[in-house]
C-alpha cells in the first residue's frame, strides 16, 4: 500500500563503495515490496545526471579534478536528484531511496583534507533524510576498484590523482572511518535485516523514526 | 610542532616567499552589455606593449565543465542550484588550473567576470547570499575588481542591438517571461541591484560604462598604475594553500 500522499520517507543508504550503496539500496527496496510491508519506493542512483558520465566519456581517464571541484559536481548532481526524483517522490507520498545521499560525500570529502563543516554547508540544500543506514565495508582495507564509473567514492578517487589509489590508500581507510563514526554516533544505523525490519515496521506504521544525520 | 602544522607553516611559507614574484590578478566585472570584453582586449594590448605576460580567463571555459553546462542550457535543464553548483565548479577547476598557475609563475591574469558573477547573477536568482559565499569558499581575492556598471535600460538596448538574449541570460528560467528581451529587462535590474551592492561590500573600483571608451580606458590604467595589491597571506592564504597542496596530490589537479 503506497504511503499517503504528503507523507513520504527518504531514506538514505551511505556506504564507502557504490556497489555496496546500491546493493544496499536494492536489499531495501525488495523489504519495502515484500508481503509483508508493501511500501513503494524507488532508488535515487548517484549521477542520475549523467554529470560524472559524461565528464568521464569526454576525457576517458583523463579526469583530474580537486577535491572541492568534485564535491561541488556532487552536489550539482544532489540537486538534480532532488529535483526530479526524490522531491517528487516525498511529494507523492512514496519511499526514495537515495544512494548515497550525504554522508558518503562528507566521508570522502573529510578524507580528501576538506572541512565537514564547508561540505555540510554546501549540501544543506538537501532536506535529513528521515533514516539512515549504513552499509558496512567489508574490506575496509583494501583500495577503491578501477572502476571510476561504480559510484562516487571510486569516481572521486580516480580524479584526484588520474588513478586510483590502490590498497591501503588512507584516503579510503578515512572515509571507512568516517562513515563508521556516523554508526557509533547513533547518526546511522548498520543495514542489517534486523534493524531493516524495525525500520520499515515504524515507517508502516506512521511511527516517527529516529533523527538520523545530524550535520 | 605536529606534521599537518609542520607542513600548513611550509605551505605559508611558500605563498610568503612567492608574494613579490607572484602575477596581479584584475577582474573585470559588470553586467551584459557594459563593455567588458570591450575594455578588457583593449587593456590586454596596452599591457603586452608594455612587456607584460599576460593571460585571460573567461567565465564558463573550463573545457571540461564547459560542455557540460552548455548542454544542460540547451536543454532548459537547469534549476538554480545546479546552474549556480556547476558554474562555481567550473571557476574552481579554473582558478586551480588556468588562473592560480599563471600568477605562480608571474604572469597577469585578466579574469572576464569572476566570482562575483557567480554572486550576483545567482543572488538574483533567489538563492541565499550566505550559501552563495560558502559554495565560493574560500574566496579568491582578485588584486583588483574593475565593476563596469551601466543601467539597466543601456544593458538592454546594448544586448538587443546585436541579439535576442539566451534563455539563461534573460532569466527566462526565474521570471517564467515568455519574451527574452521583457525578461531580460526585469532579469538585469535584479543583477545590476545585487552588483551594486556586491561593489560596495568587496570595494570594486566603478567604472562608468556609460562614458566614451578611452575615458574608460584611461581610468584602468591610472588604477593599474596605482599598484593595488592584495597580499595573498592576508587575502589568499586558504585558497592558495589548498591549491598547491592539490598540486602535490597531482600535478594537474583542478
Amino acid at each position: 500500500m503506497p504511503a499517503e500522499a504528503g507523507r513520504g520517507r527518504l531514506i538514505a543508504v551511505e556506504a564507502a563503495r557504490g556497489r555496496d550503496a546500491e546493493r544496499g539500496a536494492a536489499k531495501v527496496r525488495a523489504a519495502l515490496r515484500s508481503k509483508r510491508h508493501n511500501i513503494r519506493g524507488g532508488i535515487s542512483h548517484w549521477d542520475a545526471s549523467g554529470t560524472f558520465y559524461e565528464l568521464r566519456l569526454s576525457r576517458r581517464n583523463a579526469v583530474v579534478l580537486s577535491a572541492r571541484t568534485l564535491l561541488l559536481l556532487y552536489a550539482s548532481d544532489l540537486a538534480f536528484r532532488l529535483r526530479w526524483e526524490i522531491r517528487p517522490a516525498l511529494a507523492e507520498g512514496q519511499i526514495a531511496i537515495a544512494a548515497p545521499y550525504i554522508e558518503t560525500a562528507i566521508a570522502f570529502g573529510e578524507a580528501a583534507g576538506l572541512s565537514r563543516k564547508w561540505i555540510a554547508e554546501l549540501l544543506r540544500f538537501a532536506p535529513r533524510a528521515d533514516i539512515c543506514l549504513h552499509v558496512k565495508d567489508a574490506k575496509a582495507g583494501a583500495g577503491w576498484k578501477r572502476r571510476p564509473m561504480d559510484g562516487f567514492p571510486e569516481f572521486a578517487a580516480a580524479a584526484l590523482r588520474g588513478k586510483t589509489p590502490g590498497k591501503g590508500s588512507p584516503r579510503r581507510e578515512h572515509a571507512v572511518e568516517a562513515l563508521n563514526r556516523l554508526k557509533r554516533g547513533s547518526q546511522c544505523d548498520d543495514l542489517r535485516q534486523k534493524s531493516l525490519g524495525r525500520l520499515l515496521r515504524a515507517l508502516r506504521d506512521g511511527r516517527p523514526s529516529r533523527p538520523s544525520q545530524g550535520r | 610542532m605536529p606534521a599537518n602544522d609542520r607542513s600548513l607553516a611550509r605551505l605559508r611559507a611558500l605563498v610568503r616567499a612567492r608574494e613579490h614574484s607572484r602575477g596581479l590578478l584584475i577582474a573585470f566585472e559588470g553586467p551584459d552589455g557594459a563593455g567588458k570584453t570591450t575594455q578588457r582586449k583593449l587593456f590586454k594590448t596596452w599591457l603586452k606593449s608594455e612587456g607584460h605576460q599576460v593571460v585571460t580567463s573567461k567565465w564558463n571555459s573550463s573545457p571540461l565543465i564547459r560542455p557540460l553546462i552548455k548542454a544542460r542550457k540547451k536543454a532548459h535543464a537547469l534549476g538554480p542550484e545546479e546552474y549556480c553548483l556547476l558554474h562555481a565548479a567550473d571557476f574552481r577547476h579554473r582558478l586551480h588550473t588556468e588562473i592560480l598557475p599563471a600568477l605562480w609563475e608571474g604572469k597577469t591574469v585578466l579574469a572576464d567576470r569572476f566570482l562575483f558573477t557567480g554572486l550576483a547573477r545567482d543572488s538574483a536568482r533567489g538563492l541565499d547570499f550566505d550559501w552563495l559565499l560558502h559554495v565560493y569558499s574560500p574566496l579568491f581575492w582578485p588584486d583588483m575588481v574593475l565593476y563596469f556598471a551601466v543601467s539597466p535600460d543601456t544593458s538592454a538596448k546594448r544586448i538587443a542591438a546585436d541579439r535576442q538574449p539566451k534563455y539563461y541570460e534573460a532569466g527566462q528560467d526565474v521570471t517564467g517571461a515568455d519574451d527574452a528581451l521583457a525578461s531580460y529587462r526585469q532579469f538585469i535590474g535584479r543583477v545590476i541591484h545585487e552588483y551594486d551592492a556586491l561593489a560596495l561590500i568587496f570595494e570594486f573600483l566603478t567604472i562608468d560604462a556609460e562614458q566614451p571608451m578611452y575615458e574608460q580606458h584611461r581610468r584602468i590604467r591610472d588604477a593599474f598604475a596605482a599598484g593595488g595589491r592584495r597580499p595573498w597571506a592576508k587575502w589568499n592564504l586558504e585558497a592558495v594553500t589548498e591549491w598547491i597542496a592539490s598540486v602535490g596530490d597531482s600535478t594537474h589537479a583542478g
